[in-house]
């Protein structure tokens, strides 16, 4: 479902944000470097295909009690 | 009769001081109709004031202007106080506005600032209530009208922005007397759906009438009550209604409410790219923080020649082997073997040459003995005389009629002392 990829996506930015930080920090063994730097490169693609997965907006009207497609913009 | 002509300039201050004399004119009150309005980039406002048959130039300085307390436009009615003078350079008489209230909003700002300040009291708008928004809502709800511009510009933002949310429009009327319970209930409405994240309540610009809904206390409760956080967006960025202070953040605008409650895929998308380029640079570095190590350990002395590293390890084995050499048990055994048969070698040598130096030694004392032989001596004549059994070595041991025993090398002698003479 989109809405729990947009949840994922606010997990893996904090995520990678944090893996950039602590490699930053430098003081890592090389090996848990190297491993947190691949796990980094996963979630900025994951982000990434995420971000660019939607095309167009969804618009719905709640008329009455169900949602209908909200009519599209006449130019 | 000579008449004396006058310039254009003396006619026009003469009729300003005319003016300036007069009582009436320095201090008059107008109801009148504003058109033409127009503000300058100073601030100062110019406009007509009008009624249905007549109109007069008016001009409100920014000082003046600034007390406003509302937004005059063309077609509102007002009461106007001020003064009536001659503009010198054009000829013009005009209004000099001091003060102008909108008669036909007059009750409505009364009652504005009557509900603005109980709700205040209430504590509707303290910023401890305002709630964070979230920051990448799954679906943004919208209150307002279906049909208006504000809609419009809501939906074109967000799918420009943030196309990951849906929007759901809660329809209600914006403007009119039914609207305030149409946006209590569409507030309601979405906050009952469990999809919505956060809450658009508002309309595009219009009169002060036109956005009185928003200031209408059962709006006011309805947004504190929202369970999902409001972002108010009402007419323009000028308008300030009730609704914009109990919300939990306002917009100056229904598109700018849009740009706050989603964020920018593009700036994400940009943010990404720089994270990306942060790992790839922060591994390298690490990467080749590594390899200097590496190669300067490995450009030691130990690695470019390791025999090296043996040297002193084997010098201490040979040492060892050597010691162990020395007590290697069958190689103890051949030095004990050898010291043994050399100490045997020794020792019967030497014992020869004791046995060697007995038989001259004794080859010798048998020569001497043979010397000192009392017997070989008494061969050769000698006796040896005891008196009373002791040899007497002196005739000063002896007297007349001692009875001697003398001794030859075959046999003795019983003797009587006949004389004794000395030193014959």
């Amino acid at each position: 479902m989109a809405q729990e990829q947009e949840l994922k996506f606010e997990e893996a930015l904090k995520r990678l944000e944090t893996l950039v930080r602590e490699l930053e920090q430098g003081d890592l063994p090389l090996e848990t470097a190297v491993a947190k730097y691949n796990e980094g490169l996963a979630l900025a693609k994951r982000c990434h295909d995420l971000l660019k997965q939607a095309e167009e907006v969804v618009v719905k009207i709640a008329d009455g009690e169900t949602l209908q497609d909200f009519p599209k913009q006449r130019e | 009769m000579e008449r004396t002509p006058i310039t254009v300039s003396a006619l026009n201050a003469y009729l300003k001081a005319k003016f300036d004399a007069d009582r009436q004119l320095g201090d008059i009150l107008l109801k009148a109709e504003v058109s033409n309005f127009k503000r300058n980039s100073s601030g100062h406002l110019y406009f007509s004031l009008k009624d249905e048959n007549s109109q007069v130039s008016a001009v409100m300085f920014a000082g003046p202007a600034a007390s406003l307390k509302f937004r005059p436009k063309d077609g509102d009615r007002v009461l106007v106080e001020g003064s009536v003078a001659i503009y010198v350079p054009y000829g013009q008489y005009q209004v000099y506005v001091r003060k102008m209230t909108d008669v036909g909003t007059g009750d409505l700002w009364l009652e504005y600032e009557r509900l603005k300040q109980k709700l205040e009291a209430e504590g509707l708008f303290r910023p401890e209530r305002k709630r964070p928004l979230p920051g990448f809502p799954k679906a943004v709800g919208v209150v307002t009208s279906p049909t208006g511009a504000a809609v419009r510009d809501v939906i074109n933002i967000i799918g420009r922005r943030w196309p990951l949310a849906r929007i759901i429009v809660y329809p209600t009327s914006v403007q009119g007397t039914e609207a305030k319970d149409s946006i209590v209930r569409a507030i309601a409405k979405a906050n009952a759906d469990a999809r919505v994240d956060v809450l658009i309540v508002g309309r595009g610009g219009g009169s002060i009438e036109d956005l009185w809904p928003f200031n209408e206390e059962a709006v006011a409760y309805a947004i504190r009550d929202s369970k999902l956080p409001v972002v108010s967006a009402v007419g323009h960025e000028t308008d300030f209604t009730i609704a914009d202070f109990v919300a939990d953040l306002r917009a100056p605008t229904p598109s700018g409410a849009a740009e706050l409650v989603v964020p920018d895929r593009r700036a994400l998308l940009d943010q990404l790219d720089v994270l990306a380029r942060k790992l790839d640079y922060v591994l390298a570095k690490t990467l080749s923080a590594a390899r200097d190590r590496l190669s300067s350990v490995a450009s030691s002395y130990v690695f470019r020649t390791p025999e090296r590293l043996l040297e002193k390890a084997s010098v201490r084995l040979a040492h060892l082997d050597e010691r162990l050499d020395l007590v290697r048990p069958d190689r103890l055994l051949a030095d004990r073997k050898a010291n043994l048969g050399h100490a045997e070698t020794r020792l019967s040598s030497r014992f020869m040459a004791i046995l060697a130096a007995a038989g001259y030694a004794y080859g010798r004392c048998a020569g001497r003995l043979e010397l000192v032989n009392p017997l070989s001596i008494m061969t050769r004549g000698y006796a040896v005389i005891r008196k009373d059994g002791r040899i007497v070595r002196s005739v000063d041991e002896l007297v007349q009629d001692d009875h001697l025993d003398v001794r030859l090398s075959d046999g003795s002698a019983d003797c009587r002392v006949l004389a004794v003479r000395k030193g014959e």
